[in-house]
């Protein structure tokens, strides 16, 4: 095309703007003033054409202008913004940043607020105050930033991406509460947490439509960024001789010629402790689009900065009635910076971890007495119960998760049950497992269904087809699942999880849908005992539990609140202490890790260790098992009974989880003899001091064959006599199985397992029992 | 070369004029330890450990008000250099032209009383006795007996006024503790006479003067006049900057002068919390009472500034608030009867976004010195500090800051609580208080210079709470016992009641 360029006013504009960047702004007028000129004059005018490259209409390209010297300063920002001293050197942050992000595929950059308001306050307060149209410009500036510092590029890459620019500030969080239409189209800044999440979508930022019926394309239309749409056209513009005009609504979009970028819509909620007393949380529509997509879950605790807009309120009924919703819009964020709070419990990912902090975790893992460390560190505010915490820390860390050749895998979580009385802290360490796990669900066994651990079916309101939602234990995958008042679930409820807990999987067939998911996560459970106190009296009688659910912990405690003059006074003591210096102690104590760390460590173990058995380990577990079996031979043959406590294939695979996840808080890829050993004292100090109390015979392998051989017996011996229909007292059947020689707590063992089954009743007032079939 | 030893005393003037000392003695070559001391006894031990290693001693901020040579018993080859800004100056250390040399401006007023008012000749007073034995000597002729105990009685009555003479001078000269110039100012005097004075050592010396300022150790006046001496210095190096044809690079340290907000700490804070935490208008406003904090209300209102974005974070606040802010709150101020909210400071500007008021450095480098948060030893805390002046250390300084801010939020707690429960009480001359041990932020002032800056705020806010302006002559005595270290800290604040008003 031909531009001549006046040369008035051209040089006044050229001296203080280059010439390449207002360049690209010159507008093209020659075609509409050809048009206009040659209808008016006759033939002998010449017709002038020109393009007026430096604004000919001042008032109209005002805007322009500006903008491209906005762009300019916003370019100046990226380019030389520096941080550090002399002293330090200096490191050139965006830019830099820029050209890592854009080498490895990225094409994001974040900005701080603070950092653009010390490079130019003006800047950093357009973008506050206009963001939308601002921060179109620095995504501009921040592409012909990339373009600098990336060329020469690569052959077959040479088109420039598009880089996203996203936003983060230092400033207090406003409330959604505080959000109020005077911030409408400004920079805000949210605190809350993500509860839900669309799948990702695509919305084009550049349409191209065409006239169905005359084949009229018009291309390069661009949507506006959020949830605004486009409006189609209602008519064709084009005229063309002879033909008819186009229908009402001819336009139809090309997919295949439109730009296209990912978006999600998530909903935000106040966070818990934003909420008024006795008011409920408000929620909020978030939108986000390109990088942003994916990068929280539901559950996580987020701050977003975004700008506060509108869009048409959904679709009326009564539509074109009145009219009187017109102004009416509901408002929601486009999301240009998500950070994820680390802190807190729930679904936070303790993120990744630079190179500074990786090294002191090195150091942390390499400390002689770290097992000892992380025990205590694990609820401090719990006076004693060292045991329990450190199996907790086992549990914590877990052991390694083993793919077999045939393709089946032997679980690596280390699963653990706490039974005991009422005022031990046992639901304080699971709410602190929660807090501490870097995936982590509290759940109440009376509140928590069996659809409501595994997963359920639901039918989606909108599309009215049905679709999975993932429970407790599809949640928790990779952490840990906290099950509290375990003995108050329903029998059924307990029985769902059954597969999670030992396969790690969650099979479902409902509604059409047959499918598996993954829950591979530990149980931490913890319940109280039938009688709400634990009965010393009545023994097994305390448990309720199922011994397929009993095997299925690698360790069980048993926590009695025992009395003991010495204990008390210090446990008092330490109560005391705890509700007086509750405001002034914040900092950790010596010789603990704070929570954060701590968090960080476990996730970090977790994800970069996987350790085995080593050889000489594995020599000793097996000496060790082989002695212990024989050495329980040798008791059985002095004291004439059968031990009731074997060691069976299933304890040696807890031990050998435990001394796994004892070598992973080391660091060390392989678990030593030391680490056999401890394992083994966890061992028996939980599991197999609950089972010497007589509480576990229920469990499957806690009964020996004798014993069972003995009930058996007596069972025959009671069915035999013990017409159905008929009823007998049960003092004068224990009597009678006494004079047999019988121990009398085998045949209420008996009497027990009978009644459990079903077979027998108490009648009148229990004196009397009642055989049912 | 001999190596050099330099005593430090735990205060941010003293680390201030050491820091320009380290940079003096990097330029000569000079090799030095640097021990911190903080009090007496530390002083004499320091002392002891080194003496046999060091000719050459520094004392920066300890040691001009007591008689170093009688306390720490020198050898006689051994030199003090004593660079100290607490007043009075021993006389003995002053009159000691051959081990103490005492760096002191000449412009500094001391009003050290005469040599001969306080001190004899030794040798004349032994000849004296000499004459007196000799004239206990019966040597026959009586007139010259007579004449001798004539003699001797009038020399004795001579010296017994001279006695008495001596005592009152004495008396007078040490009656008040006070503060002369600060030490760092000094040091840099030194510097810049021998032309060696840099940018950044100007800045200690501001540090310096701003930490005296801060801790009331100095007068406004002597503030004043100080900060005038040390724009001079200021335009000197910084003159650079003015023309926009050979501007400084962005990252170039810059100095300028301010007349800025005396509020603490606000620049990175939000402006209500520095306004709540600063002694000056929390004070003025009584912000412990109700009326107080309707009254700050008002004061808000009356500049026009909206409650969010008072206490959004000062550098995320509305850029059109912030323009001509200075000026709106110096207006709202003057009527709410806060005449000098602005005064006389410096602020330094080096980088894109590191931009700090002299006030800013002296209170987190004093809150990084007294940092109670993990058990170090004290000299760790020492050094903390040291490197958090200068200006590779943001993330110390960065840290300081956050303490300072923690400290401040305590100070004005226990202020407030004090006030409210009438826990000041007058005894005497004297105005006392005791905090209750086990309250949460007792351990905060453990340490001298916080439980100075708290027992100076209070005395201020007790002034201004008061009505009885009879009570406005008297002192502060705070005491404050530390179990664990099983001694108390009581402090006696020398300055009378109607100096900080």
């Amino acid at each position: 095309m031909d531009c001549r360029v006046p040369s008035k006013g051209a040089g006044a504009w050229a001296v203080d703007r280059p010439i390449v960047t207002s360049l690209r702004f010159c507008r093209v007028k020659s075609v509409l003033a050809a048009g206009a000129t040659s209808t008016m004059s006759g033939f002998d005018d010449p017709g002038i054409y020109y393009s007026d490259s430096f604004g000919g209409d001042p008032a109209a390209d005002e805007g322009q202008v500006r903008k491209s010297q906005l762009q300019k300063r916003f370019k100046e920002f990226l380019r030389q913004y520096r941080v550090g001293t002399d002293r330090t050197g200096f490191t050139f942050k965006y830019r830099d940043e820029l050209k890592r992000h854009y080498n490895l595929g990225q094409y994001w950059i974040e900005v701080e607020m603070e950092d653009l308001a010390s490079f130019d306050e003006d800047l950093a307060d357009y973008l506050y105050k206009q963001p939308a149209e601002h921060l179109q410009l620095l995504e501009e500036a921040a592409k012909e930033v990339a373009d600098e510092v990336t060329r020469p590029r690569p052959s077959g890459e040479e088109t420039l991406q598009d880089i996203q620019v996203m936003l983060k500030s230092d400033a207090h969080a406003a409330n959604i509460r505080s959000l109020k239409s005077d911030q409408m189209s400004r920079l805000v800044k949210i605190p809350g947490i993500i509860i839900a999440s669309t799948p990702v979508r695509a919305k084009a930022t550049r349409i191209s439509i065409q006239c169905r019926s005359c084949h009229n394309t018009i291309n390069n239309i661009t949507v506006q960024p959020g949830l605004e749409g486009y409006a189609l056209p209602r008519k064709c513009n084009t005229e063309q001789a002879g033909r008819p005009r186009c229908p009402l609504d001819p336009y139809f979009i090309m997919p295949d010629k439109c730009k296209c970028v990912d978006f999600q819509v998530l909903k935000l909620q106040e966070s818990p402790d934003a909420v008024p007393h006795g008011e409920m949380p408000r929620h909020m529509q978030l939108y986000c689009d390109r990088y942003l997509c994916d990068r929280v879950v539901p559950g996580n605790k987020v701050t977003i900065m975004g700008i506060y807009s509108i869009k048409k309120s959904g679709q009326t009924k009564n539509k074109g009635r009145d009219n009187v919703g017109v102004g009416i819009r509901n408002a929601y964020i486009r999301v240009v910076g998500i950070q994820i709070d680390t802190d807190g419990s729930g679904h936070t990912f303790a993120g990744s971890v630079t190179p500074q902090e990786e090294e002191e975790l090195r150091q942390l893992a390499s400390l002689p007495n770290i097992y000892e460390t992380v025990a205590k560190s694990i609820a401090p505010s719990i006076y004693g119960s060292t045991d329990i915490k450190k199996a907790i820390a086992c549990l914590l860390f877990g052991g390694s998760r083993k793919r077999l050749p045939d393709g089946l895998t032997r679980r690596g979580d280390i699963n653990l049950l706490m039974l005991g009385d009422p005022g031990t802290a046992k639901s304080q360490l699971l709410k602190f497992v929660e807090k501490c796990s870097p995936i982590g669900v509290y759940t109440s066994g009376k509140g928590s269904s069996a659809a409501g651990l595994t997963a359920s079916v639901i039918r989606d309101p909108s599309s009215r087809s049905f679709f999975m939602e993932g429970g407790a234990m599809v949640l928790a995958d990779g952490g840990v699942v906290c099950i509290d008042e375990f003995d108050k679930m329903r029998e059924d409820d307990r029985v769902a999880i059954h597969e999670a807990m030992e396969q790690q999987t969650i099979s479902i067939a409902k509604a059409g849908i047959t499918t598996t998911l993954n829950s591979r996560c530990s149980v931490l459970a913890a319940a109280n005992s039938v009688f709400g106190r634990w009965d010393e009296t009545k023994g097994e009688e305390n448990i309720d539990f199922m011994p397929t659910i009993l095997s299925r912990f690698d360790m069980i405690f048993i926590v009695k609140d025992e009395h003991n003059e010495e204990r008390d006074m210090i446990l008092a003591k330490h109560v005391m202490s705890l509700h007086v210096s509750a405001l002034t102690q914040t900092q950790a104590v010596e010789g603990e890790i704070d929570l954060n760390k701590l968090k960080k460590f476990i996730s970090y173990c977790r994800t970069k260790c996987g350790p085995r058995l080593s050889a000489e380990a594995a020599e000793k577990l097996k000496n060790r098992y082989v002695l212990m079996r024989t050495g329980a031979r040798q008791y059985e043959r002095e004291s004439d009974r059968r031990s009731s406590i074997p060691i069976t294939v299933r304890q040696l695979e807890a031990i050998v989880r435990i001394a796994e996840s004892l070598s992973k808080m080391k660091l060390q890829p392989f678990a030593t003899e030391a680490d056999i050993e401890e394992a083994l004292r966890l061992f028996q100090v939980s599991t197999l001091d609950a089972a010497m109390s007589g509480s576990l015979s229920g469990a499957e392998g806690f009964t020996t064959q004798e014993d069972q051989e003995l009930l058996s017996r007596i069972e025959k011996q009671l069915k035999r006599r013990f017409a159905i229909g008929s009823q007998v007292s049960e003092h004068s059947i224990v009597q009678d199985f006494v004079k047999q020689k019988y121990p009398e707590h085998a045949i209420y063992k008996v009497l027990q397992l009978m009644m459990r089954r079903g077979e027998i009743q108490h009648r009148l007032q229990r004196k009397v029992l009642y055989r049912i079939k | 070369m001999p190596r050099v030893l330099l005593l430090v005393a735990s205060d941010v003037d003293a680390l201030c004029a050491c820091k320009i000392l380290q940079a003096l003695f990097q330029c000569d070559h000079v090799q030095y330890t640097l021990v911190p001391v903080s009090g007496w006894q530390e002083l004499e031990t320091a002392f002891l450990e080194h003496k046999d290693q060091f000719k050459y001693f520094v004392l920066i901020n300890c040691g001009a008000n007591i008689d170093l040579l009688e306390v720490l018993q020198p050898e006689e080859d051994t030199f003090f250099f004593v660079c100290d800004s607490r007043r009075p100056i021993n006389v003995v250390n002053v009159y000691n032209d051959m081990q103490i040399k005492l760096l002191v401006k000449p412009d500094d007023d001391l009003n050290i009383p005469a040599y001969d008012d306080i001190f004899r000749d030794e040798e004349e007073e032994e000849e004296d006795s000499g004459n007196e034995s000799d004239g206990s000597e019966p040597s026959g002729k009586r007139k010259r007996f007579e004449e001798a105990v004539v003699e001797r009685t009038m020399k004795r009555r001579e010296r017994r006024v001279w006695e008495a003479r001596r005592q009152e001078i004495l008396f007078d000269y040490e009656q008040y503790e006070y503060h002369g110039t600060s030490s760092a100012i000094v040091m840099f005097d030194l510097a810049w006479k021998m032309s060696k004075d840099l940018n950044d050592m100007l800045w200690w010396a501001i540090v310096g003067l701003t930490d005296q300022w801060v801790q009331d150790k100095i007068t406004q006046m002597k503030y004043v006049t100080d900060i005038g001496i040390l724009q001079r210095h200021v335009s000197r190096h910084n003159h650079r900057n003015e023309d926009e044809e050979n501007s400084l690079s962005i990252d170039c340290m810059r100095i300028a002068f301010e007349y800025d907000l005396r509020l603490a700490l606000y620049q990175h804070w939000s402006l209500y919390e520095s306004l709540c935490n600063t002694c000056y208008t929390s004070a003025s406003l009584k912000l412990w009472s109700v009326q107080g904090q309707k009254r700050l209300q008002e004061f808000l209102a009356d500049m026009g500034l909206p409650l969010k974005q008072v206490k959004q974070k000062f550098n995320s606040m509305d850029m059109s608030l912030k323009e001509n802010l200075r000026d709106m709150i110096e207006e709202s101020a003057n009527k709410f009867g806060m005449k000098d909210l602005r005064v006389q400071t410096f602020s330094i500007h080096f980088g894109f976004k590191n931009k700090f008021l002299a006030s800013d450095i002296v209170y987190a480098t004093a809150s990084l010195m007294e940092n109670i948060e993990k058990e170090e030893p004290g000299t760790a805390s020492f050094i903390k500090a040291l490197d958090s002046l200068s200006r590779s250390n943001l993330e110390k300084l960065h840290h300081g800051l956050e303490l300072a801010k923690k400290q401040l939020r305590a100070i004005q707690q226990t202020v407030a609580s004090c006030i409210c429960t009438n826990l000041v009480i007058s005894q005497g001359p004297f105005l006392y208080c005791c905090l209750m041990e086990g309250t949460p932020d007792v351990k905060l002032f453990s340490r001298p210079v916080s439980l100075c800056l708290l027992s100076k705020y209070l005395l201020k806010s007790f002034v201004c709470s008061t009505k009885n302006k009879r009570s406005l002559t008297k002192r502060t005595f705070l005491a404050e016992r530390l179990r664990r270290l099983q001694r108390a800290h009581i402090l006696g604040l020398y300055t009378t009641i109607l100096t900080c008003l």
